[in-house]
């Protein structure tokens, strides 16, 4: 009650007798500073700009990803095609060979992974 | 100085011009409130930035049924703590904490961390180690100067809470200098 009467009076420019009166005086005094954190001074100008900024018209850079895939995949069945190419595993069946090992460390870095998530970084924030 | 419905009615135009002068007019605002709630500089600007993109989105929506500071400090209010939620870092600091009061002025880290400065510089510093809740209230009413019913409506708290959340945080920083000065006698 003691406290709640000493703000009121602080905050209506009173200046209260005593320590406690002293104190709040410092600490009303301190509320009025500014925050420390400022924004650049271009910070409007960029933000509107961005903002007003019109929609692209056509997007060029999904068209040229599509017409680059595109191109990839005929240019790559054409040579298939016109060299009959047979598919087969090649370098990759020295792995057969290690099947257990492999799948043993595919497991590993998943196990790895999640732990990493559910405790590891959880305890990094706090 | 233009009015802000004018100014409201020009952005909802599109007018760039116009919305920098909105962003001009209110920048201290977010940054104060945003400031509050993340601690880690290199998110603020971004955050502050998304705020404003939010605001040009929706100026067209706002009825003025509120301040346009009040709206705009909602939207900060809420894009902050969002924020916080989306990187999982918890407001474990909620002031309800009981024990939250013999914890703050207990804490002697603090103390010394600022036994080199100034009084109102140790309150400055003492005010970023109150809980997220008490921190916003602060400032959105000494810095801002908005009554307990903005306050309320910027942060979806109670005009009761506000009231209270603002007596127990300037009586907990009063305590703390108090228990500091004590120490140093």
């Amino acid at each position: 009650m003691k406290d709640e009467w000493i703000q009121k009076q602080v905050e209506a420019g009173q200046a209260p007798e005593g320590q406690e009166g002293e104190l709040y005086k410092i600490v009303f005094s301190a509320l009025k500073q500014e925050a420390g954190f400022k924004l650049p001074s271009d910070f409007a100008g960029r933000v509107a700009a961005a903002a007003t900024r019109p929609a692209k018209s056509f997007n060029w850079d999904l068209f040229f990803l599509v017409f680059g895939c595109t191109l990839c995949v005929t240019t790559s069945l054409y040579v298939i095609i016109t060299s009959h190419a047979t598919l087969s595993v090649g370098v990759f069946s020295f792995f057969s060979g290690y099947r257990w090992l492999i799948g043993f460390a595919l497991l590993f870095i998943g196990l790895l992974n999640w732990v990493d998530k559910k405790w590891i970084s959880k305890a990094a924030i706090h | 100085m233009i009015d802000d419905r004018a100014l409201a009615a020009r952005v909802a135009e599109g007018n760039k011009h116009a919305f920098e002068l909105l962003i001009r007019k209110y920048e201290r605002l977010v940054a104060h409130m945003v400031g509050r709630v993340i601690n880690n500089a290199e998110d603020l600007e971004e955050i502050c930035q998304d705020v404003f993109l939010k605001v040009y989105e929706k100026i067209s929506e706002f009825n003025f049924q509120s301040k346009l500071s009040t709206w705009i400090a909602t939207i900060a209010y809420r894009q902050a703590i969002n924020h916080l939620r989306k990187k999982k870092i918890e407001l474990a600091d909620l002031p309800d904490d009981e024990k939250l009061e013999e914890r703050f002025i207990a804490d002697t880290n603090t103390v010394e961390l600022i036994e080199e400065d100034e009084m109102e510089s140790v309150v400055i510093k003492l005010i970023e180690k109150l809980p997220t809740h008490y921190r916003v209230v602060l400032t959105l009413y000494h810095l801002e100067n908005m009554n307990y019913a903005e306050i309320g409506e910027a942060t979806g708290m109670p005009e009761g809470t506000v009231k209270n959340y603002l007596f127990r945080a300037r009586q907990l920083l009063k305590e703390k200098i108090k228990t500091y000065l004590g120490k140093e006698v």
